[in-house]
């Protein structure tokens, strides 16, 4: 029993690995989807003038 | 704008949901590490976000030769594509093994050579993005972009051999182990399985983002291209 | 063979060039040198040069010196072809383009290896250490080809740009870490008096990479100043 390794407690840092690729990954997906937006609406304006 | 592509729409729904079946695997499935506790498990998505981020590198290295033969625009576009999804993943993956290592080797950074020549790569690659900042004329930004990611890409070995002469404690999981590294542990079966299929899931992700990225870079080059017409 | 009297004839007109012109103004040279002086006296402030210390981070300042000097006159050289518009002359010039590159690369060479002869005595005499030594030299020599070969390339980039004066170290510090890393660890080793054999690999090493970054570089010029 005693000779048995403990395992030490690191789930604090495994939340927090995966908090920041959920958060890295979440943000670049929203920037992403925004400038694909905004690149639509441009594209609409300028056609317009283009006309 | 072309419709979105009925694949794309497919591969959207692939990716999500290997990358749900990923995260149970690696939450579920594999087994807890019985020396480093619960933080191995940042190992999965770590190694796969690296990895990702050096594909993408390679790829930009490829389409800019391609771009330099060529001469074609969409070897230009894909190169950004690549080198900016990269560069997120490969963030992500800097800071995903500082975190796995400060309870591991007790800090959070060393300068073994792994962890340099990945800032650096980092850094060469963010240099990138600021070279076609820089740049007005659309051809030129292209040609600048291509000779400068395939020199940031070839520098890179020799950035890991100037350091490698400095010792490394880095772990290699994967293949042959420096008996030196701390923090190096050997994977059981589901171990296995979830590591892999992280991997798989990655590059799947990958290419799912980079096809989107590159619809992304059309659209932007034909803005830029109506763009400079009304202005002329 | 003629072909080939024609692009050393090319590449000697560069730099001849470059030579005469500076002579007459000499501003790239002084720049650098009072901007190397001025660097090595900060680092005294700043680290604290005992004797102690100085034979283990001496040739560390010193590269960070020759390299942010470098980037002065690798900006400033390429800077003043386009502005003046020689860049477009040279280019309509019937020469091999390899032979504007390589006359370059060693107009640029020769400025920072004259900055690099007068800094090593004013260092020695400032901090009492004998830096003027033919090993040291050398590998101060090697060091700055690898730096030049890729800096020559990417000023050529860096002045077309919008950005320019803020672009060329930010493209060129991380691409030549290796020779820098090489260079430092070579001087290191010789002002602790190391054996030869200890420094012998990464004086090799540094040989290999100024190959490498000549040939890489030579083989992307061309795309850079294509119009």
């Amino acid at each position: 029993m005693f000779l048995q390794q403990t395992t030490p407690n690191t789930f604090s840092y495994m939340i927090a690995g995966y908090a920041v690729l959920a958060v890295v990954l979440g943000v670049y997906l929203a920037s992403f989807f925004a400038r694909f937006r905004n690149l639509k609406r441009d594209l609409e304006v300028l056609e317009e003038i283009d006309q | 704008m072309n419709p979105k592509p009925r694949w794309l729409n497919i591969l959207d729904t692939l990716t999500t949901i290997f990358f749900v079946v990923a995260v149970l695997l690696v939450f579920v499935y594999a087994p807890m590490e019985r020396t480093m506790g619960a933080v191995q498990k940042v190992f999965y998505f770590h190694v796969a976000t690296a990895w990702v981020g050096m594909l993408g590198f390679m790829v930009a290295a490829v389409v800019g030769v391609l771009y330099l033969i060529k001469g074609e625009q969409k070897y230009d576009i894909m190169g950004l594509a690549a080198i900016e999804i990269s560069l997120v993943f490969f963030f992500v993956a800097i800071i995903m093994g500082s975190i796995w290592a400060r309870p591991i080797w007790n800090t959070w950074w060393t300068w073994d050579p792994r962890l340099t020549t990945a800032t650096i790569v980092e850094l060469i690659y963010a240099a990138y993005l600021m070279l076609r900042q820089g740049i007005e004329d659309p051809d030129r930004r292209a040609r600048f972009g291509a000779v400068y990611a395939v020199l940031g890409f070839l520098s890179v070995p020799l950035t890991f051999i100037s350091i490698r002469m400095l010792r490394t404690i880095h772990p290699v999981v994967v293949g042959n182990s420096d008996p030196g590294a701390e923090g190096s542990f050997s994977m059981s079966g589901p171990m296995k399985t979830a590591f892999f299929f992280s991997l798989f899931t990655f590059s799947v992700l990958f290419v799912d983002l980079f096809w989107h990225r590159f619809r992304m870079g059309k659209l932007a080059a034909k803005v830029e291209e109506l763009r400079l017409k009304i202005s002329a | 063979m003629k072909n080939f009297r024609n692009f050393i004839r090319a590449l000697t007109a560069v730099v001849r060039k470059d030579m005469a012109a500076e002579w007459r103004s000499r501003e790239l040279f002084t720049a650098m040198l009072v901007f190397a002086l001025l660097v090595i006296l900060i680092f005294n402030f700043a680290l604290e040069l005992d004797a102690r210390a100085r034979a283990s981070i001496t040739s560390g300042v010193l590269w960070v010196t020759f390299a942010f000097a470098g980037t002065l006159g690798l900006n400033r050289s390429m800077a003043i072809e386009k502005d003046r518009g020689c860049l477009d002359g040279l280019l309509l010039a019937p020469v091999d383009r390899s032979a504007i590159y390589f006359g370059k690369a060693i107009s640029n060479l020769v400025f920072m290896f004259v900055v690099e002869i007068v800094v090593l005595p004013v260092y020695s005499v400032l901090y009492n250490i004998n830096l003027v030594n033919p090993q040291l030299l050398l590998v101060i020599f090697l060091g700055s080809i690898g730096y030049v070969a890729v800096g020559t390339l990417l000023s050529t980039m860096a002045v077309q740009a919008r950005t320019r004066d803020i672009l060329l170290p930010i493209l060129l510090f991380p691409l030549v870490v290796p020779v820098l890393i090489a260079a430092v660890k070579a001087s290191g080793g010789i002002l602790q008096d190391f054996a030869w054999e200890e420094i012998q690999g990464w004086v090799n090493l540094l040989i290999v990479y100024d190959v490498i970054f000549i040939a890489i570089a030579f083989m992307f010029f061309d795309f850079v100043v294509e119009e």
